[in-house]
């Protein structure tokens, strides 16, 4: 057993001296030399135990330590030899195999132990056999196992020993390994109760952790004070490197930061860097809340630049964990001016740089992605910090600083702050030209470009950029495409600003580039001359026009023809001027034009036409003015129509003046269709022309036409029926007879058209009497008109009262024609009754006459009168002159005296009703003839009449005043 | 640097612009060209100066009559020339006063003359009663009735005071056979100028022919006075003596007219008969005979009472 433990301590002395000169010695040939060793005591074991028949488990033992410890050194070594591999080495290796040899030690060694534990179970060293076996379970990586059988070893063991508190100690690591602190503990502080052995300093160490562990703060940091303490004396191995790394993290972990750095203080040691490697280990361990607040705690502890910077590049890490974006930025911007300084290591600047553009790249995205689009807030300050991430790497990486401006300002787009990203576009222009970078120089002139033609670009920034962008870009730009949409945008640009001496310069200049863009040389024509328009600067407008007509720019013949309308609708600006100047000439043939030309709108031609016929009409044109009135007249609507009214009255006064009948018929009825059923009053007018000179031109059936319209456009009644009274006073005047009548009947239901129609029917009457055929009828209707108006108290017209007595007259004719017929003749009492009914019927004759009379003719008075006359006298006559036939003288004469008496009376009446019809002529101014019948009739039976050779003498002149 | 750009750019669009004189004789172009060639040919016939608005013609009533030979040449005739032979009516044609010669023109039927003459003066003569009257009675010769309304209106509508369309309005409505109308149209015409003849004439005509014969006898011995050989008044005035009961007087005048008024139907049957009533069977048949025309529809009966009268003797 001693030899065990002497070999146990040789061995792990020279592991120690191996471990702490591991790069000073040759590791491997001491190892060779300690297996040559173990080999040739293993040798001598292996003879004894032969020679004793393995009946000496103390030789057993020896031989399972032997075993053991062999197999540790070449696990050693194949474990340096796996190291030692490539990456690709070591993946392609069978680690069985690798590890073939130490496992067939380690085996050799169990068996042996397991031969002593089965052979000799009442054996003293069963404890040793059994912690071997437990060694070699934790070799092998069976932990339960080994924990097993190192509680075994412990039971089997006797306290107080050595052996007993070894095995504790193993047992504890064992559990310790398993992060089985709570029964690890009381093992290690059984263990560990005194301090008299070298190794108390590295267990206890273990067991300060194991109360760390269970958040045992106090003791863990009173204990591992304690080992750092012995660590100081030779006599027991010096922890104190573990020490001073590990009471800082204990301190930071129990939140005693202060004492740690107090501790490193007093102790006179790096505090920054102590917390530094804590702060590494934590972070390592995953610890980031602590390794941040211990980097923090030794970045404030920091002695020196060098070291800040460790601390910044340790604590990058950690906030990028946490994304705490403000601090990295800061602690990036900070190392950065280290870099500046020069003060960075590569290394440092490479994780620096790895941290900024990772950080940009990321924020960036998330500001690209659109997620964080409805959090304004937060995107604005993720790109804002983007921005500032991309201005570091522009800082780090000068000579693609334009790149990271250019992201920059990408970001700034992504963000939709185009005025930021205008001027970081810019800044990126500049740095792409100072490096020569042509590719970003583009990029940034195309991003500038699109982020100005934005809406929510302001107008400042516009004005800042807009028109650099553009030069820019057209100087720039090689693509033929991207510089066609360039100098429009100038071009548009000048435009909105009313630079319109600059925009005229785009326009020409993108006319010398691109000549045969027709179109869109067009549309900048059309804004610049529309802007001369519009300052009402013809002259300019003019010299554009000349410029296009001479050829300097080429456009369309439709758009060469827009450009004459244009500069004809200006000079129609002055036509009143020209007009004013005399030159109406001009402004006619201006109009003709604007009329002509098939791209006048219809307001412009309808207006031309207008003028056209005004100065047609003023200059007394007729052929002319008929022929511009009907253009005019197609394109008018009715509220030209309603506007422009009288204009077309007076030229179709002036056609009708001009006796040009049909000229005139055209424009008022032209007229009229407009106005038809509209609000004009002027419509009555047209209605009334257009039916006059109809009838005037002798076509009846046009005023027929117009009086139908008439109906149609709600013509006032009373116009109508006077134009169709009119229509059929021009049949009677044509003697187109049965055509009156027709009209007649058309308005003979009217009432009050009916007195009107009676002179009419007269003419009709006399027509068909002419002809022999009965007008009873006809005088019927008549008499029942005359009877209905007179009732009514309508018009009835001197002639229809003519007709109408002169119709009864005649049956007071007829009446005396019978009063005639009876003749006179004897026996008396024949001729009494023949004289009686005679006298009978001169009263009736009498009453029939004031029938006559009351129609209020007096062509009927004094036919009635005559009539009277006539019978009185006839009466008178017959019985003066009747001598009774075979009657004796005496009864003649006395016969004839009586009948004197009766004949003398009535000759006096006739006398007296012929002076009574003169005397009545006279007064009432009548008219007739048989009034000369009456006043000659005692001279000449028949009557003298007046027969002019003419009816009426037309007055030429007014003669004398 | 923006700056620099820019005047540099400027520049190079600057080189592409023309100069000032050349931009001022495109303009000058434009507007000469804005009126096509083929247009100003198609007017160029047309001058400023005719849109001078010519002179009105105005209205001037002494001036408003025949004169010279023509206004002598019977009793009515400073006023109307529609009794005048041909020969007289070509000289009106001659005059060189508008109203005088459309006057000729329309009463010798030249009617496609008088309205070219209308068509040429119509402006100048728009307010010129007179003128219009004359057009209305060009109208009435070819016995458009409602064309001759037209004017004889319109020639009112410029002056409401001026007779002779509203005597010839009369004219219209006797021909229409409206004399109630027409006489009252002759009376108003003859009130607005008392010294018009025309319409005294025609209404003593009317007066003649409707029993007012004192009336007509002094409106035809006033038209005999002043002119002595119109053989129309002179028969008016005759028959109205006639009619009156003063035959021997009417024979008197009746035989004052000329051979050739005595032949025609409307005077030589009265004559005759005159001439009958006072105990001259000769002359009566003489002038009877010497008719030379057949009358007229309206003449005819009462010619025939007439000549039968003078022949037969009969009074029945």
């Amino acid at each position: 057993m001693h030899l065990l433990r002497l070999t146990l301590i040789v061995l792990l002395g020279f592991q120690l001296v191996a471990s702490s000169q591991a790069f000073s010695q040759d590791t491997e040939s001491r190892r060779s030399e300690l297996v040559n060793i173990i080999d040739l005591e293993l040798k001598e074991i292996t003879r004894l135990n032969r020679t004793t028949g393995n009946t000496k488990p103390e030789l057993l033992l020896r031989m399972a330590e032997l075993l053991l410890e062999k197999a540790r050194l070449l696990k050693d070594k194949e474990t340096k030899a796996i190291l030692e591999m490539s990456p690709e080495q070591r993946r392609r290796t069978n680690m069985k195999a690798a590890f073939s040899q130490s496992n067939k030690y380690f085996i050799q060694a169990q068996r042996t132990c397991q031969l002593i534990a089965k052979k000799f179970p009442r054996y003293r060293g069963l404890g040793d056999v059994y912690y071997i076996m437990a060694f070699n379970y934790k070799e092998f990586g069976d932990e339960k196992k080994a924990e097993r059988y190192f509680a075994v070893s412990l039971k089997k063991t006797k306290s107080g020993t050595a052996s007993y508190r070894r095995a504790q100690l193993a047992l504890a690591e064992t559990y310790y390994n398993q992060q089985k602190y709570k029964q690890a503990i009381p093992l290690y502080e059984s263990a560990l109760r005194t301090k008299d052995n070298r190794w108390w300093t590295k267990d206890s160490l273990n067991l300060s952790w194991s109360y760390f562990r269970i958040k045992d703060y106090n003791k863990a940091i009173g204990l591992i004070r304690e080992v750092g303490r012995l660590s100081e004396s030779k006599d027991y191995v010096d922890m104190s490197q573990e020490v001073e790394r590990d009471l800082a993290f204990f301190y930071t972990e129990a939140g005693r930061t202060k004492e740690a750095v107090d501790f490193y203080k007093n102790k006179g040691g790096d505090v920054a860097a102590n917390l530094l490697k804590v702060g590494m280990q934590l972070k390592n361990q995953g610890k980031f809340t602590i390794a941040q607040a211990t980097l923090e705690e030794a970045l404030a502890n920091s002695s020196n630049d060098s070291q800040k910077i460790r601390v910044q590049v340790e604590l990058l890490s950690v906030y990028e964990k946490f994304g705490n974006i403000n601090k990295h930025l800061a602690t990036c911007q900070d190392l950065a001016t280290y870099y500046q300084a020069k003060k960075l290591e590569k290394e440092d600047t490479d994780k620096l740089l790895y941290h900024v553009k990772r950080m940009a790249a990321v924020l960036q995205k998330q500001v690209a992605s659109g997620n964080y689009s409805r959090q304004k807030k937060t995107q604005s300050e993720k790109a804002n910090a983007a921005v500032s991430y991309f201005a570091l790497t522009a800082t780090l990486e000068p000579t693609k600083a334009a790149r990271h401006q250019f992201h920059a300002a990408e970001t700034m787009y992504a963000n939709e702050d185009y005025d930021v990203a205008a001027q970081a576009y810019v800044q990126a222009l500049n740095l792409a030209r100072q490096n020569g970078d042509t590719k970003y120089e583009d990029m940034a002139m195309d991003g500038l470009v699109s982020t100005l033609s934005r809406p929510g670009v302001s107008a400042a920034v516009k004005e800042k950029y807009l028109e650099f962008a553009y030069i820019a870009s057209i100087k720039k730009e090689r693509d033929p495409k991207k510089r066609y949409t360039l100098y429009q945008r100038l071009f548009t640009l000048y435009a909105d600003k009313k630079e319109f001496s600059r925009a005229e310069q785009a326009l020409v200049a993108f006319r010398k580039e691109f000549p045969k863009s027709i179109g869109v040389q067009e549309a900048m024509l059309g804004k610049v001359i529309d802007h001369y328009r519009s300052v009402n600067d013809k002259n300019s407008v003019f010299q554009w026009v000349g410029r296009i007509n001479n050829g300097e720019f080429v456009v369309s013949k439709q758009y060469a023809d827009k450009l004459r309308l244009i500069v004809l609708t200006l000079q129609f600006d002055s036509v009143e001027k020209y007009s004013s100047k005399g030159d109406k000439k001009r402004a006619l043939q201006g109009y003709v034009e604007i009329y002509r030309n098939k791209l006048s709108p219809v307001e412009s031609r309808k207006n031309a036409a207008y003028n056209i016929t005004i100065l047609f009409h003023e200059l007394g044109h007729a052929d002319m003015t008929k022929r511009w009135a009907q253009n005019t007249l197609e394109l008018f609507d009715r509220s030209d129509m309603e506007k422009f009214s009288p204009t077309f009255l007076s030229i179709g006064n002036d056609f009708l003046n001009a006796q040009r009948m049909d000229d005139a018929f055209m424009v008022y009825n032209e007229g009229l269709q407009k106005l038809c059923r509209g609000k004009d009053k002027s419509e009555r007018t047209y209605f009334r022309n257009a039916h006059i000179v109809a009838l005037a031109k002798g076509d009846i059936n046009a005023a027929k036409n117009i009086v139908s319209n008439g109906y149609r456009c709600k013509i006032p009644t009373s116009d109508l029926e006077t134009a169709q009274m009119d229509i059929i006073r021009a049949y009677a005047d044509e003697g187109q007879i049965n055509d009156m009548m027709s009209e007649v009947g058309r308005v003979s239901k009217v009432a009050k058209l009916q007195g009107e129609l009676i002179p009419f029917l007269e003419i009709y009457r006399k027509a068909i009497s002419s002809s022999g055929r009965s007008t009873a009828s006809l005088e019927k209707q008549m008499i029942g008109y005359y009877l209905n108006a007179k009732k009514r108290g309508y018009s009835l017209p001197v002639d229809a009262l003519n007709a109408v007595a002169l119709i009864k007259a005649q049956d007071l004719e007829s009446y005396k024609s019978r009063l005639e017929s009876i003749d006179l003749k004897f026996p008396e009492a024949v001729y009494n009754k023949a004289l009686q009914t005679k006298l009978a019927m001169l009263d009736k004759l009498t009453d029939m006459s004031k029938d006559v009379m009351s129609v209020g003719s007096g062509e009927g008075i004094a036919r009635a009168y005559r009539v009277l006359v006539e019978a009185y006298l006839h009466v008178s006559q017959v019985v003066a002159d009747f001598t009774p036939v075979g009657k004796s003288p005496e009864y003649v004469q006395s016969f004839r005296a009586s009948m004197g008496q009766v004949a003398v009376p009535l000759k006096a009446k006739s006398d007296e009703l012929r002076s009574e019809a003169l005397a009545k002529a006279k007064s009432e101014d009548i008219l007739s003839s048989d009034i000369n019948f009456l006043q000659t009739m005692e001279r000449v039976s028949f009557g003298v009449e007046h027969h002019p050779s003419r009816q009426g003498v037309v007055m030429d002149r007014g003669g004398s005043r | 640097m923006k700056i620099l750009m820019t005047a540099l750019l400027m520049s190079a669009l600057l080189a592409g612009c023309s100069g000032s004189s050349k931009k001022s004789e495109g303009a000058q172009s434009a507007q000469d060209d804005v009126i096509s060639p083929e247009i100003q040919q198609e007017f160029g016939w047309i001058e400023n100066s005719d849109f001078v608005e010519e002179q009105t013609m105005n209205y001037n009533p002494a001036e408003d009559k025949f004169d010279g030979s023509l206004g002598s040449a019977d009793s009515l005739s400073q006023e109307s020339i529609a009794r005048l032979p041909a020969p007289k009516i070509e000289d009106a044609i001659d005059s060189n006063d508008i109203v005088t010669k459309l006057a000729g023109l329309c009463h010798a039927r030249k009617f496609t003359e008088a309205f070219q003459v209308i068509q040429k003066v119509h402006r100048k003569f728009r307010k010129h009663p007179a003128f219009w009257n004359q057009v209305g009675t060009c109208h009435l010769g070819k016995r458009d009735y409602r064309s001759a309304i037209l004017f004889y209106n319109k020639s009112r509508e410029l002056d409401s005071k001026y007779a002779p369309p509203l005597n010839n309005l009369g004219v219209i409505y006797q021909t229409r056979g409206s004399i109630q109308k027409a006489y009252l149209a002759y009376r108003e015409a003859s009130k607005l100028n008392p010294l018009s003849l025309t319409p005294i004439f025609n209404l003593a005509q009317l007066q003649l022919f409707g029993g007012q014969v004192e009336d007509a006898l002094i409106a035809f011995q006033a038209l005999v006075k002043r002119n002595d050989d119109d053989n129309d008044a002179l028969a008016g005035f005759a028959t109205a003596l006639l009619i009156r009961g003063d035959t021997e007087q009417a024979v008197r005048v009746y035989d004052r007219l000329s051979n050739e008024a005595k032949q025609n139907p409307s005077y030589g049957t009265n004559f005759a008969l005159a001439q009958k009533l006072s105990g001259d069977e000769n002359g009566a048949r003489s002038t009877i005979t010497k008719i030379a025309s057949t009358p007229d529809q309206s003449l005819i009966a009462y010619y025939n009472k007439v000549k039968s009268f003078v022949f037969q003797g009969s009074n029945q």
